[in-house]
């Protein structure tokens, strides 16, 4: 080993070290750009210059190259240095002038401009391109050429070379951006498309996944890595500090013994190349939805600005098409979530780029999830435009590359209209490998390669022990595939209530540091949350800020503070800083507090030294108008955040026996399955019913779409629930009385005017709902007006009614889409289609109309909808200030509609 | 489509009728101390996340009384639901938040101001012996205080705070929020 002396600092090196990489292991940073670590020193570029002390006066010499010798005394930040630095990058920019990397770090050392000739070449010989591709790609495709002044980087004979890889290699360390791969080689360069970023932007073929990433490792594409190709380059082991990097590493096999298995492979995005009318990778302005969003992402390719493809410009008009692999003769299903996606895409454009014109072009608005309809009616106000028209092409102007799409108008009429962007809202589809993963586990598949449920058993396979959940089973959004995702659990724990618990390892925390009697020292992460945060706030300032408020000593932002990366980067700042409080300012404590108090505890500090503010609901999302207002309202909640935090202290929780029974309230349909699933786990259960009988609304209903018998189901389930031996049943009973909380309820039973307690560590309340009793269209006042749930009874009961009538009109949306009711009850459209089918296929000569508002067949309803129509049905549409009049004729009632 | 009015005879009308909640919703509400959106169904704590969670720990929701739905999304819910119920019933016991009330006897007269307006009837009054004489304090239930602070906002003599809430705490925010930069 070698002793020396940098900057008074004593270092040891290993023999052969350069001063470069003794530096480095000081932390003492020293410029370069001819340096590469996985390359041979060179020491072309002259700008790691550093001073040697000798006894016989000092001298300069080029770090990157000069070895390091015992006892050598060496300088890096001497006036003679820094001049001769200057000097260096003054003639670097009399070469490349413009070459942002070096304009960058020449301004560091205040050099600003040159005073020599400038000689606008990008290159500036650092030969780092010759040296990649000889020392690690083993090529030689290019070389120095010439001398004196007219030395220069070519290839040979200034012609294409055959011989190179096209790997890119060069143009990744030119430093100056100088390699023009299409000027080097006779192969076709081949960028990488980013999967992550849907192709609009290129990664390496080492990669992170995506900013989020779980575990956030680097992954190596077999297939497009230079090593696993040729046997060369083996830059990244070169790189990795932590030596992580392992060529040899094979796929691992596993077994594991499991009782139940969940499957949820989720759905790939309809291939928008089947649809070449619609111009997708013919134009580059032709997005799919999917791009879209990540064009909307702070993490995107353009960090969440919406600039198009072609030119990087604002669009000025953005169309969405929707029912782009959905609802067509070779899909005949509807994606569910396009309709929704595509209005979330359009609001959060116009929050992005307030002048942009949004325009969706749809057949049906099937906003039929809760919240969803008034989400519609929002974005319709803040001004996009919705065309009920289904364009058949997209062609593209060629001089401005705009998008020209032709479409009929409400009135009849034909219109054409340019876009700057198009987006086609692509629809989902099983996964491409789902054949192999249903083989493999013995389970059906529908028509269009979904899983095979029953409608009684949404997250059951057809084979036992085997659960699945999300899209898999179907075309869904987030909410039901959550709800699926917990069922599917549900479901598994039933099976598995014996082993419960007897795999489970408890996380260890380290041993809690006593802070008592300390000086605050507060650390301050103030999270960008993508653009949602970071696009309104300056962000930047309010660290700065946060830095000069009393006790903090550190303060840091982060893209997203609640990242797994971040959470390993403020446990391990709370030990390097020794904090002993911390903040962050982000979003929402209901939904992040209990992640970051448990940083907190990973770092061996009290979970309540910690304090949130939150910056993004309460205040960029209030005030995206005014960003100046929003940096200064997110500045004083730190301030507050930072005051309170100097008088936090630590805190210790209680804990609090659980009493294992439940409480469901509302014997339906869900309270009985949810009250079968808690006893078939081994709970027991109290089911409370105010009517004297169980079922619910499930009683009144005779059929279903899916041609299961819903009262055999329910004579089924009433009979599992009376006969279990888990389950006490309280019929005409209402609770009265609710005392207590989590793990410790309890509550008051009133049953003909008898009362009981109940214990009980949860509740389920599932008090159902009831159906709508109409005051328009004449109902009560004529009685061949009636309801869905009545004509679905009748047609159970063969009533005479329903044989002889000739003809049948179903009106729509009674009582729902209104202002005073602005929902969408999402089950009237296909109780429609059910009962008009079972009308048809009675008697094909009745005459049966739907007047609608939009058909809302969600999922694999579609099939039903497309039946109906087939069978006759004629749907005709109305308007919400348009709608039908009903006269009552003596023998017929006449409806007098707008088609 | 014909862009004119037309006319058609039926023998039978049949309205698609909405979907609505039932009426004691608002009660229930009340029982379990849980929200309604303003359409009157029940409100989930999380409309992505946690669709049959309420904010309220312990009470869960699924079927008609969350939103209209079919009869497998019911089902799904009703499982999940359980599921969900599960998560706290298969545990022997659980922690409890420690932001909750916290006595001070020295400033406690046991004035009783405080148990009345305790919407989780936490608080009760005691009374124990101290020096030979009779005194009087409160005891909160650790289980059932939920570290709403109302207790600490009644109690006129600063015998009673919430952990975390306290005076010299929320008295810190405030001057700061009030000095400015």
């Amino acid at each position: 080993m070698i002793t020396l002396t940098i900057d008074n600092k004593k270092v040891e090196v290993e023999e052969g070290a350069t001063i470069l990489q003794a530096a480095e292991k000081l932390g003492i940073k020293i410029p370069t750009l001819c340096h590469h670590k996985s390359l041979m020193p060179y020491g072309a570029c002259r700008v790691c210059l550093v001073e040697i002390v000798g006894s016989r006066g000092s001298w300069i010499e080029a770090s990157c190259v000069y070895p390091a010798q015992e006892g050598m005394v060496v300088k890096t930040d001497t006036e003679r240095v820094l001049k001769t630095r200057r000097m260096m990058f003054e003639l670097l920019l009399a070469r490349s002038p413009d070459a942002p990397r070096i304009k960058g770090m020449a301004k560091e050392y205040g050099v600003e401009d040159t005073r020599f000739t400038k000689k606008n070449d990008d290159c500036i010989l650092c030969g780092l391109c010759v040296r990649v591709c000889e020392e690690r790609m083993g090529v030689g495709a290019v070389s120095f050429v010439n001398r004196g002044s007219e030395r220069k980087i070519a290839v040979p004979y200034d012609k294409h070379s055959p011989i190179c890889i096209a790997c890119g290699a060069c143009d990744v360390v030119c430093p100056t951006n100088a390699v023009d791969l299409s000027e080097v080689t006779l192969n076709k360069p081949r960028p990488i498309k980013s999967d992550y970023d849907m192709g609009l932007a290129k990664r390496a073929s080492i990669y992170i996944p995506f900013p989020q990433a779980i575990p956030k490792i680097a992954v190596i594409d077999r297939d497009r890595c230079m090593h696993y190709l040729k046997g060369v380059c083996g830059s990244c082991e070169n790189f990795c500090q932590a030596g992580a990097i392992n060529y040899e590493q094979e796929d691992e096999l596993c077994d594991v013994d499991v009782g139940a298995v969940v499957l949820s492979p989720g759905f790939e995005q309809f291939d928008p190349n089947l649809k070449k009318e619609l111009g997708y990778d013919r134009y580059p302005n032709v997005l799919s939805s999917l791009q879209f969003e990540r064009l909307l992402s702070a993490s995107g390719p353009y960090l969440g600005e919406i600039l198009r493809p072609s030119d990087e410009k604002h669009p000025k008009k953005v169309a969405w098409i929707q029912c782009v692999g959905s609802r067509e003769v070779d899909c005949n299903y509807c994606s569910s979530v396009c309709c929704m996606y595509a209005t979330k895409e359009a609001i959060i454009a116009k929050e992005h780029q307030g002048d942009l014109d949004c325009t969706i072009f749809f057949i049906d608005m099937r906003a039929f999830g809760k919240g969803f309809d008034a989400y519609y009616e929002r974005a319709k106000q803040l001004g996009v435009r919705y065309i009920r028209c289904r364009p058949s092409s997209v062609k593209e102007v060629a001089a401005t590359r705009d998008l020209k799409i032709t479409y009929q108008q409400d009135d009849g009429g034909i219109a054409t209209e340019e876009f700057s962007m198009v987006v086609l809202s692509t629809g989902l589809r099983p996964p491409s490998t789902v054949r192999e993963l249903a083989d493999k586990f013995g389970i059906e598949l529908n028509e269009h390669g979904f899983a095979q449920t029953q409608g009684f058993a949404p997250v059951e396979t057809t084979k036992a022990g085997v659960y699945v959940c999300g899209p898999f089973a179907g075309p869904k959004d987030i909410p039901e595939t959550v709800m699926e995702a917990s069922a599917g659990a549900g479901k598994a724990m039933a099976l598995l209530k014996e082993e419960r618990g007897t795999l489970i390892s408890h996380k260890e925390y380290p041993p809690e540091k006593d802070v008592s009697g300390q000086e605050p020292r507060i650390g301050v992460f103030i999270c960008h949350c993508g653009r949602n945060i970071g696009g309104y706030a300056d962000v930047p300032s309010i660290v700065e800020y946060a830095k000069t408020l009393p006790n903090v000593v550190y303060a840091e932002d982060n893209l997203y503070t609640c990242s797994t990366d971040t959470q390993e980067q403020i446990t391990r700042l709370i030990n390097e800083k020794d904090l002993n409080r911390v903040i962050v300012a982000s979003c929402s404590p209901r939904t992040h507090e209990p992640l970051f108090r448990n940083t907190c505890r990973e770092a061996g500090l009290n979970e309540y030294l910690f304090e949130m503010a939150n910056i993004r609901d309460q205040c960029t999302w209030v005030h995206m108008n005014d960003p100046k207002g929003a940096t200064h309202k997110a500045r004083d909640l730190v301030r507050m955040a930072v005051a309170k935090a100097r008088l936090l202290e630590p805190l210790c929780k209680g804990t609090l026996k659980v009493n294992n029974d439940a409480l469901v309230i509302g014997g339906g349909l869900a309270g009985m399955t949810a009250a079968l699933n808690l006893a078939d786990q081994g709970f027991k259960v109290s089911l409370v019913e105010k009517e004297r009988e169980l079922g619910g609304n499930f009683r009144h209903i005779h059929s279903l779409l899916g041609g299961e018998d819903p009262q055999q189901q329910l004579a089924a389930i009433v009979e599992r629930v009376n006969s279990h031996e888990n389950i006490d049943v309280y019929l005409g009973a209402q609770v009265s009385f609710v005392d207590g909380s989590v793990g410790n309820f309890n509550s008051t039973i009133r049953q003909d005017g008898k009362e009981t307690q109940v214990g009980h560590g949860a509740a389920i309340i599932a008090a159902g709902a009831r159906e709508y009793e109409p005051t328009e269209y004449l109902y009560g006042q004529d009685s061949r007006v009636i309801t869905q749930r009545r004509l679905d009874e009748w047609i159970a009961e063969d009533k005479d009614e329903v044989k002889n009538a000739k003809s049948v009109v179903m009106i729509q949306c009674v009582g729902s889409r209104e202002d005073e009711r602005p929902y969408c009850s999402r089950v009237c459209c296909s109780q429609a289609i059910k009962n008009s089918i079972a009308l048809k296929e009675a008697n094909p000569q009745t005459d049966v109309y739907v007047l609608y508002r939009d058909v809302r067949a969600y999922g694999f309803l579609e099939e039903h909808y497309r039946r109906a129509r087939e069978l006759g049905v004629r749907f005709i549409r109305f308007e919400k200030d348009n709608k039908p009049e009903i006269a009552a004729g003596e023998a017929r009632l006449e409806i007098t509609c707008f088609d | 489509m014909l862009n004119m009015p037309i006319c058609i005879e039926a023998d039978l009308l049949v309205l698609s009728a909405a979907i609505i909640p039932n009426e004691d919703v608002d009660e229930l509400g009340r029982l379990f101390k849980v929200p309604l959106n303003q359409d009157k169904f029940f409100l989930e704590a999380h409309m992505k996340l946690r669709p049959v969670d309420f904010a309220t720990d312990g009470v869960f929701m699924c079927g008609l009384a969350h939103s209209p739905k079919s009869v497998s999304e019911s089902i799904a819910q009703a499982d999940a639901a359980a599921a969900r119920a599960a998560t706290i019933l298969s545990k022997d016991e659980i922690e409890l938040d420690a932001k909750i009330s916290e006595i001070i006897d020295a400033n406690c007269d046991g004035c009783a101001y405080c148990i009345d307006p305790c919407p989780y009837k936490a608080l009760t009054l005691i009374e124990y012996m101290y020096k030979g004489s009779i005194k009087k304090t409160v005891e909160r239930d650790a289980a059932l205080c939920k570290g709403c602070g109302v207790c600490m906002a009644t109690c006129p003599k600063k015998g009673i705070f919430v952990r975390g809430f306290k005076l010299e705490q929320i008295s810190a925010m405030v001057e700061a929020a009030l000095i400015g930069e």
